[in-house]
């Protein structure tokens, strides 16, 4: 076997001298002893430091017999076995094995590549700072960057442009969808349909437009007629300004003043309207206006009677059609009644509706016939007239007096009725014609004489506004009656949440002679307990607090006239 | 001009000033302000917060950028760090109040969790900054890491030279003593650092036992003399073993130590730097995806 060894040596003014040995051996020493085969005089190396032993296949074993070791291909080892190419480091020397080109089996090249072992121990140094090891800001920046990026806007964006891959990430929980995205938790009404974003986000970039709360909310009214005003224009408002989702469990409405206020304190201002210009309940807001008939007994057609008319004006009245005086009835003595003297209250007669907030009509039967009774005839005292239905009065006292002229044994106190009538008669023995006729023509005239009694004089008309009228078919007009209402067309009043005042703190009804006389209270009497919006030393009192925003349906309708009559 | 001026009370606090002023302000604005909402990031106060807190945080990143340019003439860099560290501790302010206190499992709870993150690691950086410097100082003086590694250099090789006139056992396991010296390495090893080196526990041994023969000489005068030549000879051995331990177990495991401990407070020093600038660059990316989401889905 051929050895050749190649010793590159650099001298200081850059020449390189080349010492050449040939070997005919299969064991070469390597050590800083002079007699070993390869010399190598620093002191990195030691004296039999390593033996290279070459087989005939040329593969060349190398083993360290110095405790200091050797590096083989850049790893440090007590020994190795190289085959083709293959690299020594011993001391500051680099001893490169490879294939020679024939006659030489094995050429080996020796190149001192540092001063001594000192300096290649310096520059095989493991890392001294931070920076030299695996840690790395830069890297660490990077990775950073794009996993927080790709997780939490690529994932979702992916899942928004492409339904499936929006499916895939919903599906597993982990994977950070559209999900990741929620502001805040959805409010409970809408948790059935939380998962998917798109429902309502519909564009990007774009606001929740109002058609996609309107795809579900249909019946929700507008704030004014959609048919007359553009109302993104008139109100600059979507659903989602007031109504604020991803706010928590509780859906959120806005409730301040200013939602309204913003336009209505200038309304007069941009829309032809009735509506007067309000601001503040405490500060700026006008007297109440109630909705009064101004004609007693108005036709039909005639709308102008019904009027919203300011509270602040003088000789307010309403015209009821009835003959109330409340002072009366509230007597604090009471007054009489079939069962004695009997002390009335308020809530004998107002009674509320099963909500509590509204005040339920005023009805004869229930409320008045107790002591007003319709009876008519004193023979028998318990027998009473319908009610409000003078056709079905006329024909019962005409029935009724056709009765007891043909029974006969009728005593008439006032005026003297015919024999015929008061006779009692005899069993088995019929009446001639001519006594029929003659009982029947009383009877006629009786119930016709009992009839305009009982209207014009003394039951009817101890409540009612009778009208003679030849016209009506009855012959009398007793006008329509408007008691009990909807006084506030454009606010809502809760008498439910007024429960703990008494009625006299807000009506002024002991002192009330007649009901035309309006005892609604005044925006002054409200403003002893509430104030605006913005305010805090009383009840603060926004505009949302009487009024609705979505108004009424049969706003809906165009008819604003119909919305006014109830 | 003192040669050292802290960031702290750079022109007399200045930034200090103004990162309060920003505070006192936000803090105001949130205490005025009577949102139709609960407050939130959405409200007008909560779009002007975000604002400034985004401008903020891109201004504070920029310090990066400006600490590495050395010609800029936009303020200094101790200036740039001075408002670095006081307006990053205004966006605690300005960033919760811009939450308006609510927080969940997302995004954008994501992007404040990981600013805060920020902070706090730039917070403890402060304390760093003031307290390993001094640590360092005390440990080496006024050497240089490079300095020490040289006189370190030094050493092994006037130890190998020694050891060379002493045997070739003695050469060898000093080779392999200087081989095997551990420095650094791995991150945790910097930071926890080796202390002894076993490789020359054999030459203390060695030490030793020589010392013992010296003193058992004494004790028997007659081979004391028969040996003269050779005890001489061995004289000059163990002196060479003494010298030679005193330069690697003595100066240069000293040296060591302290570049061990140069090293070690040198990590410390630069550890917080590994969660602050990756995690304010992955609090980057969060920002973009907050900000890109809620406009998204508006």
């Amino acid at each position: 076997m051929q050895t050749r060894v190649r010793h590159i040596v650099h001298k200081r003014k850059g020449t390189v001298v080349q010492n050449e040995q040939l070997f005919d051996k299969s064991v070469i020493t390597i050590g800083r002893s002079t007699d070993q085969d390869i010399f190598l005089s620093d002191l990195g190396v030691a004296y039999r430091h390593a033996r290279l032993t070459i087989s005939a296949n040329g593969q060349v074993g190398v083993s360290s017999l110095s405790n200091a070791g050797i590096y083989v291909n850049g790893r440090f080892a007590q020994s190795g076995s190289l085959k083709g190419r293959g690299e020594i480091l011993i001391g500051p020397y680099k001893i490169l094995i490879e294939q020679g080109d024939a006659p030489v089996d094995i050429d080996i090249v020796i190149e001192q590549v540092a001063e001594d072992i000192v300096e290649v121990q310096s520059e095989n140094m493991p890392a001294l700072t931070l920076d030299q090891t695996w840690l790395s800001r830069r890297r660490g920046a990077w990775v950073g960057f794009f996993l927080v990026l790709i997780l939490f806007l690529g994932l979702p964006l992916a899942g928004f442009f492409n339904a499936d891959t929006g499916e895939v990430l919903r599906a597993i929980p982990v994977l950070p969808g559209d999900g990741a995205w929620e502001s805040g938790e959805i409010s409970a009404p809408h948790r059935h349909f939380a998962d998917d974003c798109n429902v309502c986000h519909v564009r990007p970039f774009e606001k929740v437009r109002d058609t996609a709360c309107v795809a579900c909310h249909k019946s929700t009214t507008a704030h004014a007629d959609p048919e007359l005003f553009d109302m993104q224009e008139l109100t600059g408002t979507r659903c989602a300004t007031c109504h604020k989702e991803h706010s928590g469990t509780a859906f959120l409405t806005r409730q301040d003043q200013e939602l309204c206020s913003d336009c209505h304190r200038q309304l007069r201002q941009k829309v032809d309207t009735r509506l007067a210009n309000v601001e503040d309940f405490g500060e700026r807001h006008v007297e109440f206006r109630p909705l009064l008939l101004t004609r007693l007994n108005p036709a039909r057609d005639d709308k102008a009677a019904w009027q919203r008319i300011g509270l602040e004006e003088q000789n307010l009245k309403h015209e009821t059609g009835m003959l109330f005086p409340h002072d009366v009835h509230l007597e604090t003595n009471g007054v009489e009644s079939p069962t004695g003297n009997r002390v009335l209250e308020c809530n004998d007669c107002h009674q509320t509706d099963a909500g509590g907030n509204y005040m339920l009509p005023i009805r004869m039967e229930i409320h008045c016939q107790e002591c007003h009774r319709l009876d008519f005839d004193q023979n028998t005292p318990d027998r009473q007239l319908p009610h409000a239905d003078l056709k079905t009065l006329s024909s019962m006292l005409n029935e009724y007096y056709a009765y007891v002229a043909l029974q006969g044994n009728y005593q008439d106190a006032d005026i003297p009725a015919p024999d015929i009538v008061r006779m009692r008669r005899i069993p088995g023995k019929e009446l001639t014609p001519k006594q029929t006729r003659t009982a029947l023509a009383w009877a006629q005239e009786k119930a016709a004489n009992v009839k305009e009694e009982v209207i014009e004089f003394r039951s009817c008309n101890t409540c009612h506004k009778v009208l003679r009228d030849p016209a009506a078919e009855s012959g009398w007009n007793l006008p329509d009656v408007h008691t009990s209402q909807r006084w506030f067309t454009k606010g809502d009043f809760d008498h439910k949440a007024h429960r703990s005042s008494k009625c006299e703190d807000c009506h002024d009804a002991r002192e009330s002679k007649s009901s035309e006389e309006v005892l609604l209270p005044g925006i002054d009497v409200c403003r002893d307990c509430h104030t605006g919006g913005n305010s805090n030393d009383k009840l603060a009192s926004n505009c949302i607090m009487c009024h609705q925003f979505h108004l009424p349906d049969n706003l809906l309708l165009g008819d604003r006239e119909k919305v006014v009559h109830p | 001009m003192a040669m050292h001026q802290s960031i702290l009370s750079y022109r007399g606090s200045r930034y200090f000033w103004w990162a309060l002023l920003l505070c006192v302000g936000a803090i105001l604005a949130y205490a005025i302000d009577n949102p139709t909402m609960p407050p939130n990031g959405g409200t007008w106060l909560g779009y002007t917060l975000g604002t400034i807190s985004t401008l903020l945080i891109l201004l504070l990143m920029w310090f990066g950028i400006r600490k590495r340019r050395y010609r800029s003439r936009v303020g200094t860099v101790v200036g740039w760090l001075s408002a670095h560290v006081y307006l990053g501790l205004a966006l605690i302010v300005l960033a919760t109040l811009h939450t308006g206190f609510q927080f969940g499992w997302n995004i954008h709870t994501l992007a404040y969790a990981l600013m805060m993150l920020v902070i706090v690691s730039g917070i403890y950086g402060v304390y760093c900054y003031s307290h390993f410097p001094t640590l360092m100082t005390d440990n080496s003086g006024e050497s240089a890491p490079d300095s020490l590694l040289r006189q370190i250099q030094d050493i092994d090789r006037q130890a190998l030279t020694l050891a060379s006139e002493i045997s070739d056992e003695t050469h060898e396991r000093v080779l392999k003593s200087i081989r095997r010296t551990r420095l650094g390495g791995g991150v945790l090893k910097i930071l926890f650092g080796k202390k002894k080196n076993p490789d020359l526990q054999g030459l203390v041994q060695e030490a030793r036992v020589e010392q013992q023969r010296m003193k058992s000489r004494d004790v028997d005068s007659t081979m004391a003399f028969m040996a003269s030549r050779i005890a001489n000879e061995r004289e000059d051995s163990s002196e060479m073993l003494r010298q030679l331990t005193d330069l690697l177990l003595g100066q240069k495991e000293r040296l060591l130590e302290q570049l061990r401990r140069d090293m070690q407070l040198k990590a410390y020093l630069d550890l917080w730097l590994y969660i602050h600038v990756p995690m304010s660059f992955a609090l980057l990316a969060a920002l973009t995806a907050h900000i890109v989401s809620v406009f998204f889905y508006w």
